[in-house]
């Protein structure tokens, strides 16, 4: 079916803007062969190829961006690969040191996984995945006991403990495995955004209301008289209860989001 | 520390792994199936002793690969990859020889049997004994006590979720929600048990 500008019905084809007869005649009359002129053509249809392409893995990006940071988000649609990272959420420094290791760890063994993806034999995938993972861990692990011990320290098995992580793994087999490493590269980062947000809010609260303090500064209020401290915040069930109501909270948002659209 | 002190030191480390230091509910290790595959009670029976199994088999035998082989080599930054490799390599092999010997048991622990190499709970009480330093016996209590810990909990979990699925819940609650806040409930009885030990 053809619909003159509008393109093919079925296909999706457009045409390429043509410039119609001046075109053909005008160069003509200044001695462009014929050859050049199919040249020129051909440049510009490429460039409008590449252009469609890029237009494509924009829009694909931005889903990208939506689905990890909100629509898809690791914790609170598939309450995922909270095990290593919910344990140091009762002090804000902790989770974003152990938030960064895993925006480096996802983001960078994604993208290797979706680089090596055609050599990897099929039925050894997840160790070759696992091994990968290890890889970037191990480099974080390093690094940290050797400029920062005290953190290190503070962290204890839960560094390590990234490689066992849900998402990691997850990306790396739904995402990474089956895309180009830029792509996978962005669903990488944008899930481990995702999910450092969520467990920044969770410990910013946590820190708040159990020991009064943000990021070890005393805040005005709730390190004051009027405020009993709830050090059940920073004991073990705060965490859960916490996720709890970070969870409630943002699928009911979504729920209430979804009614709307329908 | 002399045999005996250190076969007492493993009982304190084994009970308090079960009760006041529970993996689960107050390292936050294995949530993921915890929360997953607690709907029943008979799945989550067998997952959970299919973990005790494994942990206390695998904790052995990375201690053993841990001083045996990268303490003396120097190459303790690699232990990472050493534990997951012989914990895969471990679960698959359990796996073959179960599935020769008993197909009935394959029914009832194989399949879980996969699921586990990617549990966070066998690698971190790996981990945790690297960092407390544990000898060989205290490994032992420790890597069973933790497994008995992971087991209690989820078996409890899968018995009051079984029992929930007539309530009503609000809808941005139900599954995993309500499950953490039910789990928030658990860790706070289980810190109950903290003054049972008070020598440790």
């Amino acid at each position: 079916m053809w619909h003159g500008h509008l393109g093919c019905v079925f296909t999706g084809w457009k045409p390429v803007p043509r410039w119609g007869w001046l075109s053909r005649t005008i160069p003509k009359a200044f001695g462009f062969e014929a050859a050049t002129l199919q040249r020129l053509r051909a440049d510009e249809l490429a460039c409008y190829e590449a252009d469609v392409k890029m237009r494509v893995a924009g829009t694909e990006n931005k889903k990208l961006v939506v689905e990890g940071l909100w629509r898809n988000n690791p914790i609170f649609k598939q309450v995922l690969g909270i095990c290593s990272t919910l344990a140091v959420t009762n002090i804000v420094l902790n989770t974003m040191v152990m938030c960064a290791a895993l925006v480096f760890t996802l983001s960078l063994s994604a993208m290797t996984v979706s680089i090596l993806r055609n050599l990897t034999p099929r039925n050894i995938r997840m160790m070759v995945e696992t091994l990968i993972i290890a890889f970037y861990v191990i480099i974080v692990d390093v690094l940290l006991k050797a400029y920062w011990p005290e953190m290190s320290g503070n962290l204890g098995p839960y560094v390590g403990l990234v490689i066992t992580n849900c998402i990691v793994m997850g990306r790396c087999e739904a995402y990474a495995n089956a895309n180009p490493p830029g792509r996978a590269f962005v669903d990488g980062l944008f899930n481990a955004l995702g999910y450092s947000f969520i467990l920044l809010i969770i410990a910013t609260f946590r820190e708040l209301f159990g020991m009064g303090t943000f990021l070890g500064v005393s805040m005005p209020f709730f390190s004051g008289p009027y405020w009993d401290k709830w050090i059940i915040m920073v004991m073990p069930p705060g965490a859960f209860f916490m996720l709890a109501v970070v969870v409630w909270v943002f699928r009911t948002l979504q729920a209430e989001k979804e009614d709307k659209a329908q | 520390m002399n045999g005996m002190s250190q076969l007492s030191y493993a009982f304190v480390v084994f009970i308090s792994a079960i009760f006041t230091q529970n993996i689960l509910l107050s390292y936050f290790l294995g949530l993921c199936p915890f929360i997953g595959v607690s709907r029943e009670v008979k799945t989550s029976f067998g997952l959970g002793l299919a973990v005790i199994f494994v942990m206390t088999t695998t904790s052995m035998l990375n201690w053993l690969a841990y001083h045996l082989v990268l303490e003396p080599l120097g190459l303790q930054f690699f232990r990472f990859i050493m534990f997951i490799i012989i914990i895969a390599a471990f679960v698959q092999f359990v796996e073959m020889v179960i599935d020769r010997l008993s197909p009935a048991l394959y029914q009832r622990l194989g399949v879980f049997l996969p699921l586990i190499t990617v549990n966070c709970a066998i690698l971190g009480a790996s981990l945790f004994m690297v960092i407390r330093d544990y000898s060989f016996i205290v490994t032992v209590g420790y890597g069973l006590g933790s497994g008995i810990g992971w087991f209690l909990a989820i078996i409890a979990m899968a018995g009051i979720r079984q029992r929930l699925a007539n309530e009503r819940i609000p809808r941005g609650l139900q599954g995993p929600g309500i499950t953490l806040i039910i789990a928030g409930l658990m860790a706070l009885a289980f810190i109950g048990f903290t003054g049972v030990l008070q020598g440790s």
